[in-house]
């Protein structure tokens, strides 16, 4: 189709369309459509720009958002180990040997003394056992 | 023929401008200066859709915000105002859906208020034709008003118009025809 013919086919079919409403109401309806504030297409792509600035710009909240649960990891992790190190510091009595009764000494040697000579015979003897190789490597020299 | 070769050189050009942004020096440059070329016409063709500025303004920002995001891989297949005002169609057809749907819930809130409501008309017959034209461009489907406004104010040719709304060149004449009559149905029952 010749571009003649499109023009001539679009301008009958706007023909038809006048036929139905009054040329002057659709203008009127394109008069409102092309009312718009004042500077509106001159600052049109400036503010297209602004907006496609800030969309690459993480937000403020989140970029604080981000930090702040950092540090509240960080707050979080740092104050456990104090409290944790507080407590075990606590936990431990550090007594000097004179402030404890000599009665107390007393009865936990005593309390304790099977346990010491238990371990004092292992003691003899492994040493003894050793002794023993030690006598039977020189009898079979001898 | 004259028109024809200024569009092919307004097209070019057009071509030139995308290459240069999607070269990825000067973007922004580049980008306002194909924004500055075909503004207005998106926005009118939005505008005569939802009427009101505020809602023309936000789609129309959506819209060229796309185009910056999607510019770089736009392979000019077709011509870059065609895909421009398809992407306008889409952000248009989406709103006017989801005001409809608003409107369901909030009836009285958010209503598609014809132009002429509160206007004062120099008579009041040429005032009644008016909100007649209104009343019958608002009652068409979303698709044959943005078909009818591309045939009629933009004079596009149903090719063009065919790529724009994704549909068959039959389908946009259909559209067209079926719009117009609607608008002779309503126009009669009044």
């Amino acid at each position: 189709m010749s571009e003649q013919n499109k023009i001539s086919t679009i301008e009958e079919e706007k023909n038809e369309v006048h036929a139905l409403f009054h040329q002057q109401s659709i203008a009127e309806f394109e008069k409102q459509v092309n009312t718009v504030p004042e500077n509106y297409f001159e600052q049109f792509s400036e503010n297209i720009l602004t907006r496609i600035q800030e969309k690459k710009k993480p937000s403020l909240l989140i970029r604080f958002g981000k930090l702040s649960v950092a540090a509240a990891i960080l707050f979080l992790v740092i104050g456990s180990y104090f409290v944790v190190t507080q407590y075990n510091m606590n936990d431990v009595t550090t007594i000097a040997i004179h402030e404890i009764p000599s009665a107390e000494i007393d009865s936990y040697v005593s309390n304790n003394e099977w346990m010491d000579d238990a371990e004092m015979q292992m003691e003899i003897n492994n040493v003894g056992l050793n002794l023993d190789i030690d006598n039977s490597s020189k009898d079979s020299i001898n | 023929m004259r028109k024809r070769l200024s569009n092919l050189v307004y097209m070019q050009s057009d071509q030139i401008i995308i290459k240069a942004f999607q070269a990825g020096s000067q973007k922004e440059q580049h980008f306002t200066e194909l924004v500055k070329r075909h503004q207005q016409k998106l926005y009118y063709q939005i505008k005569r859709m939802v009427i009101e500025h505020a809602d023309a303004d936000d789609i129309a920002q959506i819209v060229w915000m796309k185009v910056w995001e999607k510019l770089d891989g736009f392979k000019m297949e077709s011509e870059f105002s065609t895909w421009l005002f398809r992407i306008g169609y889409n952000e248009t057809i989406n709103f006017i859906q989801k005001r409809n749907k608003l409107a369901i819930v909030h009836p009285i809130e958010s209503s598609e208020a014809p132009f002429h409501e509160a206007s004062t008309s120099n008579s009041p017959k040429s005032s009644q034709i008016q909100i007649k034209l209104d009343q019958a461009i608002l009652q068409l489907p979303e698709k044959q008003r943005f078909v009818f406004m591309l045939r009629y104010f933009e004079e596009l040719p149903y090719e063009k118009i065919a790529l724009i709304t994704e549909t068959s060149l039959g389908g946009a004449k259909a559209n067209y025809h079926q719009a117009l009559k609607k608008m002779q149905e309503i126009l009669q029952t009044d």
